[in-house]
């Protein structure tokens, strides 16, 4: 018994025994009544009688068998009633004694309470054990999260997309409109000419044949197209003449020197239609030269669309690889101002202040034409669609500056911070996501550019953005 | 017998030159064909036309224009010259506008970009037998 009081010292945790071959117990060490309830006489009387029938003690009593042999086992555990009922962890480490003559004579044991040790472990067990489930909900969490993020990005370029749509069908059925009638206005025009041809070559007099000449040489094919005003203001003018020279159905004739480009050359044209039915030749005239006209007109009507288109195209071209390309940034602006226009015409004038020198920078063009769509959207809101909308492009050499400024509502100064977070709209249910500006931002961050603006209410906001060139 | 006349609002001239020409097409010189590029030029199309004592008959308008949009222009025509007959023409269906002006200026009709020569001369002809059903 070495160490016998160093262990009896140790009497909250620890307590000492020993036993015989025979299992009777030598000593028990005082502390067992601290421990586990029982007094020393009753704890000699037998320890394992108060084990519990838990998995662990099967194992440990194979364990004690092999250590009464005299055996040398490794620590063990086992679970033991105490005297109150409650259950303890106690871990035990056995050495056997032998004599001179190398016989074991006793086997001597250290138990530890280590029933605290063991709930600390089973608690800090759970505890990980929560914890990781914690991680992976939040893992879970966030994958959702990123899937929304990326659903409203979509929803949001939809809703763009949207609000261009109903644009963009106006903007393309104005040129098919036209484009349907001046086709039907050159197949009437040639049947009438067909209509006609018989009595043009063969009934028409000398007189008349020369007006047609003449007049057919005339046809100011270069004049520009007159506007709506210009045109009125001529038919009154050409009327006057044509009255005043005593003409018939001058209103008539009036159109037809129109429509022919005459209308500057009124008093070299009267004399010439002072034949027998004027009205017969210019009519010929008319349908002849209609083709001509309406072929113009078409191909107006098809730069507009295909404009429209392109620009459309641009917009939802998707880039899969990503990369950086070099663009022309003029051409990125004017682009979104194309598929706006519909938008802008109501009453907005837009002004376009841009460097000469601007160079092609290097960037992701889709994601600009988003910054732009937004931001000039967001204008022509704030703006009522009345307004000025001023598109500035500088270039300070290593970077290049574009400012959008608008002279709509403004924003007021308490929700200055709040813009670009996500989700804050001080849109109508259903007209914004919320997303738009952080959008902005986050693309003109991945351009390591910068974004500032300026904002008074009343008066207008303006945004300006710098992008690197390279 | 006093002329009559039949005016066309629209903001792109491509839309004025080719329907104007085909408005002429069906309805032959009988009327006279005149053409604004916006409400506010349009309603002094009417006004100089009705004081050369000139009949505007109908009036086809688009919606989408530059200013006053066409509902806006109609109900405004519709106030000073009750008797015109006026129909919309326009790429974009503005639901609420189009009932705007079925409801405020009595639109005769609606007519979508692009249009066929055919619905067009059947408006306007059923526009014109109303007034002379009226007298």
């Amino acid at each position: 018994m070495k160490y016998k009081q160093l262990i009896e010292s140790l009497g909250n945790e620890y307590f000492f025994y020993s036993h015989n071959i025979n299992g009777d117990y030598l000593y028990i060490s005082p502390s067992v009544k601290t421990i586990l309830g029982y007094e020393v006489e009753e704890a000699k009387l037998g320890l394992v009688k108060h084990m519990t029938d838990s998995e662990l003690n099967k194992k440990t009593i194979e364990v004690l068998k092999k250590s009464a042999t005299g055996e040398k086992q490794k620590t063990f555990q086992f679970e033991l009633f105490t005297k109150s009922g409650s259950i303890k962890v106690i871990e035990i480490t056995e050495s056997p004694l032998y004599n001179e003559k190398g016989e074991l004579i006793s086997i001597e044991g250290v138990a530890h309470d280590i029933t605290r040790r063991i709930e600390r472990e089973k608690t800090i067990k759970e505890q990980n054990e929560k914890l990781k489930q914690q991680t992976e909900e939040l893992e879970a969490t966030i994958a959702d999260l990123k899937q929304t993020q990326s659903q409203l990005v979509q929803s949001e370029k939809m809703r763009a997309l949207g609000n261009l749509i109903a644009g963009v069908a106006h903007e393309i059925n104005t040129p098919i409109g036209a484009i349907n009638a001046s086709i039907d206005n050159i197949s009437r025009s040639l049947d009438d000419i067909l209509a006609n041809i018989y009595t043009l070559f063969t009934q028409i007099s000398e007189q008349q044949l020369l007006a047609f000449l003449t007049l057919l040489k005339m046809i100011r094919r270069d004049k520009p197209p007159l506007i709506s005003k210009e045109k009125r203001y001529y038919k009154k003018l050409v009327k006057e003449k044509l009255d005043n020279a005593g003409f018939e159905d001058t209103y008539t004739i009036t159109d037809h020197l129109i429509y022919l480009n005459l209308y500057e050359d009124a008093d070299q044209v009267i004399p010439i239609l002072q034949i027998e039915d004027p009205v017969f030749i210019l009519k010929s005239l008319h349908n002849i030269y209609s083709v001509r006209k309406n072929s113009e007109n078409i191909k107006m009507a098809v730069e507009k669309a295909s404009k429209v288109v392109y620009a459309l195209k641009r917009f939802t071209h998707k880039d899969q690889g990503m990369a950086k390309e070099l663009s022309n940034l003029k051409e990125n602006i004017d682009m979104v101002l194309t598929l706006h226009h519909n938008r802008i015409k109501q009453g907005i004038e837009v002004v376009q202040n841009y460097d000469d020198n601007i160079p092609l920078i290097n960037c992701y063009p889709d994601e600009l034409v988003q910054v732009w769509t937004n931001l000039i959207s967001n204008a022509i809101q704030a703006m009522d669609n009345t307004g000025q909308l001023t598109i500035t492009i500088r270039n300070l050499q290593e970077r290049i500056q574009v400012s959008i400024a608008d002279t709509g509502c403004g924003i007021p100064e308490e929700i200055h911070e709040k813009i670009f977070e996500p989700f804050f709209t001080t849109k109508k249910a259903g007209e914004g996501t919320g997303i738009g500006l952080e959008l902005v931002l986050k693309i003109i961050e991945k351009h390591q550019g910068n974004l500032e603006f300026e904002s008074k209410v009343g008066e207008g906001t303006t945004f300006t953005i710098t992008l690197p060139v390279n | 017998m006093k002329k009559k006349a039949i005016v066309c609002v629209d903001d792109e001239s491509i839309i004025l030159d080719s329907l104007g020409e085909q408005i002429k097409n069906i309805f032959g010189d009988e009327y006279l064909y005149e053409s604004a590029e916006n409400a506010e030029e349009g309603l002094e199309v009417i006004e100089e036309l009705t004081k050369e004592e000139i009949d505007v008959l109908v009036i086809v308008s688009d919606w989408l224009m530059p200013g006053k949009k066409g509902d806006e222009f109609l109900i405004e025509v519709h106030k000073k010259f009750p008797r015109i007959i006026k129909v919309m023409l326009t790429g974009q269906a503005d639901e609420v506008a189009i009932n705007n002006a079925i409801k405020n200026a009595e639109l005769h009709a609606y007519i979508s970009k692009p249009w066929s020569s055919e619905d067009l001369e059947r408006v306007i002809k059923t526009g014109l037998s109303k007034i002379e059903n009226k007298g």
